[in-house]
């Protein structure tokens, strides 16, 4: 399963996205989802995104330039069984930094998981002061819902990205 | 190197985690009753992630944990294998249910795992365990593990005392 946009592939993440992906985990780039990891937590991390796939049969996928295959993020749906609703998350590597990547991967995933996965509604968790995360979040459509409920106890804002 | 995803012992089904073996899970790592060994109660998120990450942990290194049942029909009751995160490769039993104790099913499923582990073609395993936890240092004798009083027990189990086997030279 692959999904294909002007200049990316989406495709599920495999033991080789490991390298870029721990350092991900471990970069300052990883505080929105609860970073920076140390090695060991963020193995495991990278070891959760694929048991994720392995278990509920989707997740984030790992987003790939066309032209070097190169992995610039993971991006997607997130359901883990405590959280109140189904999640589009992103994970942004550096080198897709201010290329509209971000905007172009989510958005296929959105519509995938509408599509394919018949999710009806989904949401953006997204911490207050990750602003960059809300800009791609208002970009692609979505907002900010004040009356949604919120996973585990950190603040975060939640973004409700349009049904169609 | 790859273990074989399913391992049947004469009472005990090891095979791959499934969604239905979660709530199992979830219930036994987010209460103390049988966690006081392996560091504790954890919140449930951090539960979720573990679940997940062992089912993950296969993909990358082609052996990990195997859920473990009586019946291919049943949830699993316990957890049984390889976890090797960044650092040395640690073979691991846990039984979610304190039903399924005292029947040796830990001991069956553990050996059966060392057995498939060593004909994959490793060398040496660990086995770090807090030195309360008298049931699971009994095991690791069972299972022929002796104290390796050179290594050192991960962070996370600061009482820990580490076991190991090694293949014969």
């Amino acid at each position: 399963m692959i999904l294909e946009t002007e200049r990316l592939f989406l495709r599920r993440p495999q033991p080789r996205d490991q390298d870029p992906s721990v350092a991900f985990f471990m970069s300052d780039r990883a505080v929105g989802v609860g970073g920076p990891y140390d090695l060991g937590q963020a193995w495991r991390h990278f070891a959760y995104e694929l048991g994720h796939w392995e278990i509920f049969g989707h997740g984030m996928w790992a987003v790939t330039m066309k032209d070097d295959e190169s992995l610039v993020g993971l991006i997607g749906p997130w359901t883990p069984p405590d959280w109140p609703e189904r999640e589009i998350g992103w994970m942004i590597f550096e080198n897709a930094e201010g290329k509209g990547i971000a905007y172009e991967a989510a958005n296929a995933a959105i519509i995938d998981a509408r599509t394919r996965l018949g999710w009806t509604t989904m949401v953006s968790y997204i911490k207050p002061d990750v602003t960059r995360s809300i800009a791609l979040a208002e970009r692609l459509g979505a907002k900010h819902d004040p009356n949604a409920k919120t996973p585990g106890d950190f603040p975060c804002l939640v973004y409700r990205h349009p049904s169609e | 190197m790859q273990m074989p995803v399913n391992i049947d012992t004469a009472r005990l089904r090891l095979r791959p985690f499934h969604a239905d073996d979660m709530p199992s899970y979830l219930d036994y790592y987010t209460s103390d009753a049988r966690t006081k060994g392996v560091g504790g109660a954890q919140p449930k998120d951090v539960a979720i992630e573990r679940f997940l990450a062992m089912a993950g942990q296969w993909s990358i290194r082609g052996y990990g944990r195997y859920a473990i049942t009586t019946d291919h029909a049943k949830p699993a009751f316990g957890h049984v294998g390889v976890l090797h995160l960044d650092s040395e490769p640690e073979m691991t039993w846990t039984l979610w249910d304190e039903t399924e104790t005292q029947k040796g099913f830990a001991t069956e499923a553990a050996s059966a795992v060392l057995e498939a582990w060593f004909a994959a073609g490793a060398k040496r395993i660990i086995a770090p365990i807090s030195k309360n936890n008298e049931p699971s240092i009994n095991v690791a004798r069972k299972l022929g593990m002796e104290q390796d009083p050179n290594a050192v027990a991960p962070k996370s189990m600061p009482d820990g005392i580490v076991y190991a086997k090694e293949l014969p030279a």
